[in-house]
């Protein structure tokens, strides 16, 4: 009788093999991670507000005492400007990679001040780079670098009770992620009325249970 | 024909043993990614650029989109403080002290993520809406029916899962040290 134990081992080797397979590729072949699931719902360099508590959230296990708004970003083009007030130090902000890595992170606590402005620039793009921590307006920037073009940026705005939700979410709906237009130095500036951006509207408990959710674009 | 049952054997033991090691990994994580402590486990290296490949692979199946545990730390627990199934047929007290986090939260899914529909529309409890009591505790009921107190529903024929978040919950020092939080929620069935 031929020994056992060579088909022994190979099952052990093919075993491992499969598994780091399976474990490496699962990123790879995964349908429904974040970015896809966001970007089902939302274009790119705009910010959406998520009604708070929806019952048919677009991620799993979100939050349901917070208030989300998230952009999706394309740097490709352009440096992207994400502006937001801070309610409170339980705000935060996070800017993660495109599966999910989480390069940048920042609270209300560590802020230190009303209003935030994050200007996102690529890192392929730094070394043309020549914004400065001030804008040319004046205006205080924080300056994130990204390892790569594409990601979200999150804004968590924690409730703090069903009372509080319209205050938090009147809040949110000032904040902005929109692309950064330089001026071009051949064209005479020449003062335009300013958009009147849409007031958005997000429904409330009562009315979600009616009707079919939407998600308001912010900007 | 013994070698093809040999090879059939072999077939079938690589299969099992590789894809369902893989799956158990990513779906429940094991102690090295997804350490516990007593109810609750977190994937430790969820959100940050050296992530392991566990982790990766739990996230991007999950669809989650976590916040690195230096910022943040994100703890699951499907069962009791005993090991036992969260059920929505028991009744729970969650036993909390006043954490050390800029802000926290537990909340109560069922086990697809999903919040559990209730009249009183109320999900999650946190650290801004949470009373202390004289003891220094802060309790919550997990029950189908109303409670006194803090009374989270928990609806009926789900399993449960609750989460808790925490925003800063460790000093810098503590990070370089590489510690994690202690002194967790404790989660007690009251009864069935």
């Amino acid at each position: 009788m031929r020994p056992f134990w060579p088909w022994m081992l190979a099952v052990i080797f093919c075993a491992g093999l499969l598994h780091v397979l399976a474990v490496f590729g699962v990123p790879y072949v995964a349908s429904r991670d974040a970015w896809a699931r966001l970007s089902a719902i939302s274009g790119e360099n705009q910010l959406y507000l998520l009604p708070i508590a929806a019952p048919d959230a677009p991620l799993p296990y979100m939050a349901p005492d917070v208030a989300y708004a998230f952009c999706r970003f394309d740097l490709t083009q352009r440096n992207v400007m994400l502006q937001t007030e801070l309610g409170d130090a339980s705000w935060t902000i996070a800017v993660s990679g495109r599966h999910g890595e989480n390069f940048y992170f920042i609270s209300g606590a560590e802020a230190k001040r009303r209003e935030l402005r994050l200007l996102l620039v690529p890192r392929s793009r730094l070394s043309e780079e020549a914004s400065t921590e001030r804008s040319e307006e004046g205006d205080e920037q924080i300056i994130v670098i990204t390892p790569e073009p594409n990601g979200v940026a999150v804004i968590r705005a924690p409730v703090r009770g069903p009372s509080f939700a319209t205050d938090t979410i009147n809040a949110l709906q000032s904040a902005q992620c929109q692309p950064v237009i330089e001026p071009d130095p051949n064209v005479v500036a020449v003062e335009e009325p300013k958009a009147v951006p849409l007031a958005p509207v997000v429904r409330g408990p009562a009315a979600r249970r009616q009707a079919p959710r939407q998600r308001t674009q912010v900007q | 024909m013994q070698n093809l049952i040999n090879f059939l054997l072999f077939a079938v033991l690589s299969l099992a043993l590789g894809l369902g090691s893989a799956y158990y990994g990513v779906e429940h994580g094991f102690a090295f990614v997804a350490p516990r402590s007593g109810a609750w486990r977190t994937w430790v290296s969820a959100g940050s650029l050296t992530a392991d490949p566990y982790t990766r692979a739990h996230i991007a199946r999950f669809g989650d989109l976590p916040i690195t545990s230096a910022s943040g730390l994100t703890y699951v627990a499907s069962s009791d403080s005993d090991g036992r199934e969260l059920s929505s047929s028991c009744d729970y007290e969650i036993v909390a002290r006043p954490l050390n986090a800029i802000w926290w939260s537990i909340a109560l899914y069922d086990t697809d993520g999903e919040l559990i529909p209730n009249k009183a529309d109320r999900h999650a409890f946190n650290s801004q809406n949470l009373t202390v009591l004289p003891d220094g505790t802060q309790r919550i009921a997990l029950s189908p029916e109303a409670r006194p107190g803090h009374w989270l529903p928990s609806g009926e024929d789900h399993d449960l899962v609750l989460v808790l978040r925490m925003i800063r919950p460790l000093s810098i020092e503590q990070q370089r040290q590489g510690v994690f939080f202690d002194g967790l929620p404790t989660i007690k069935k009251v009864g069935c």
